[in-house]
């Protein structure tokens, strides 16, 4: 999925020897993941899917087109790899789902407070909080927010890889960035997506679901919420 | 339970509260007092419980004849839009109830608030002891995070 993964584990009371092992099997998790989901390694089940090689599916595939459907389904269309040009592409998704799967191996082996950010898609384990800084998509040295995370929060914007968005029902990105915190990462991520694309009117339809807020940056530089939205107090 | 009870019976209450229906002959009848014939939780809860659990329909308090018919309630404020709220009755009893309209985006769109977006700088954020575990950003390529924060922030936990 080409980005960059990092662990914060707390190892108070653990061996170096468990972390190190979690760590592990966690990564190895990752680059297996990689290998099948990559939209850049032809010899994926992802991109022999897209050039119509794949016959029949494997369970994490199926598992990912599930996901999907229930991502697209909740964001009425706005988050949709079945519209992305060159086919099914689930990359909006995958990259927090991984995330999960991650971190739940880290729990497996127990490890019971951890962080991991995928790329700036960040899932922590029950039970912590931890700050997490939404960076400021014009001033890359800075942050626009904070927020106290306790499952998942995940970004979505065209600063950082250029014009990566792509509106399913063809009109303009209405976001520079976009946040959406709660839930599992799989599907904060991909409505992150959604709500950088929908703007207002996925805003609209994150109010609706239980659990999930969210924020997003328009190219003015306003800044949009949901009512239950809260920012970690900074002294100005 | 209990708590699940009163939950519904506000709720109910609150939906059914803001109403007025105008019967045919033009008189005021105040919804709250007409029950709905068919027993459901939602309706029941608002309704005193009886020891037996019996659900049955209680006194209308309609003063005169038949009232049919439906009507579609004010537009009321909730917490991100409006709604109006349709009843439709049928020989004194409720028969429907359901959202006849609501405000979705539209209103939704003008009254969301506008903010400034505030610049954190993170040595500002470091001297005033603010820690920030990790940041959330559209996704990293491998030389962006060179020079990100949060490479600084991986820089600084791990040895």
């Amino acid at each position: 999925m080409g980005t960059v993964v990092s662990f914060t584990v707390d190892t108070d009371n653990l061996s170096d020897k468990l972390v190190s092992r979690a760590l592990d099997e966690a990564c190895a998790e990752l680059h297996r993941l990689d290998d099948r989901f990559s939209r850049w390694k032809t010899d994926s089940e992802l991109s022999r899917l897209r050039d119509g090689e794949v016959n029949s599916t494997s369970t994490l595939m199926d598992e990912v087109f599930e996901l999907c459907a229930h991502a697209c389904n909740i964001s009425q269309g706005y988050f949709d790899p079945w519209a992305m040009p060159g086919g099914f592409d689930p990359t909006g998704l995958v990259k927090g789902w991984a995330a999960e799967r991650a971190l739940s191996i880290l729990a497996q082996r127990g490890i019971t407070a951890a962080l991991i950010n995928a790329g700036g898609d960040v899932c922590v384990l029950p039970g912590m909080t931890y700050q997490v800084g939404i960076r400021h998509p014009q001033e890359p040295d800075a942050l626009c927010a904070i927020v106290a995370t306790t499952s998942a929060i995940a970004t979505s914007g065209i600063y950082e890889r250029g014009d990566h968005l792509i509106n399913p029902f063809g009109d303009d990105v209405a976001a520079v960035s976009a946040t959406v915190v709660g839930g599992r990462l799989a599907l904060a991520d991909a409505l992150a997506t959604a709500l950088a694309v929908g703007g207002k009117d996925v805003l609209y339809l994150l109010e609706g679901l239980v659990g999930l807020e969210g924020f997003f940056i328009n190219a003015k530089g306003s800044l949009f919420k949901t009512s239950g939205m809260v920012f970690a107090e900074v002294a100005p | 339970m209990k708590g699940t009870y009163s939950l519904l019976g506000a709720t109910v209450a609150g939906f059914v509260g803001v109403l007025t229906l105008h019967s045919p002959s033009g008189q005021s009848v105040p919804v709250s007092k007409v029950t709905s014939p068919t027993p459901s939780t939602t309706t029941n809860s608002s309704l005193p419980q009886t020891p037996s659990g019996s659900t049955t329909t209680t006194t209308v308090a309609v003063p005169t004849a038949n009232v049919n018919g439906s009507a579609v309630g004010p537009l009321e404020n909730y917490s991100f839009g409006k709604m109006a709220v349709k009843v439709t009755i049928a020989n004194n009893r409720i028969v429907g109830l359901s959202i006849a309209s609501l405000q979705t985006l539209e209103s939704y769109s003008q009254q969301l608030e506008q903010y400034a977006v505030p610049i954190l700088k993170s040595e500002v954020l470091a001297a005033q002891g603010t820690k920030v575990y990790a940041v959330s950003g559209a996704t990293y390529t491998s030389e962006a995070y060179a020079y990100s924060i949060q490479g600084a922030l991986d820089a600084l936990h791990f040895k």
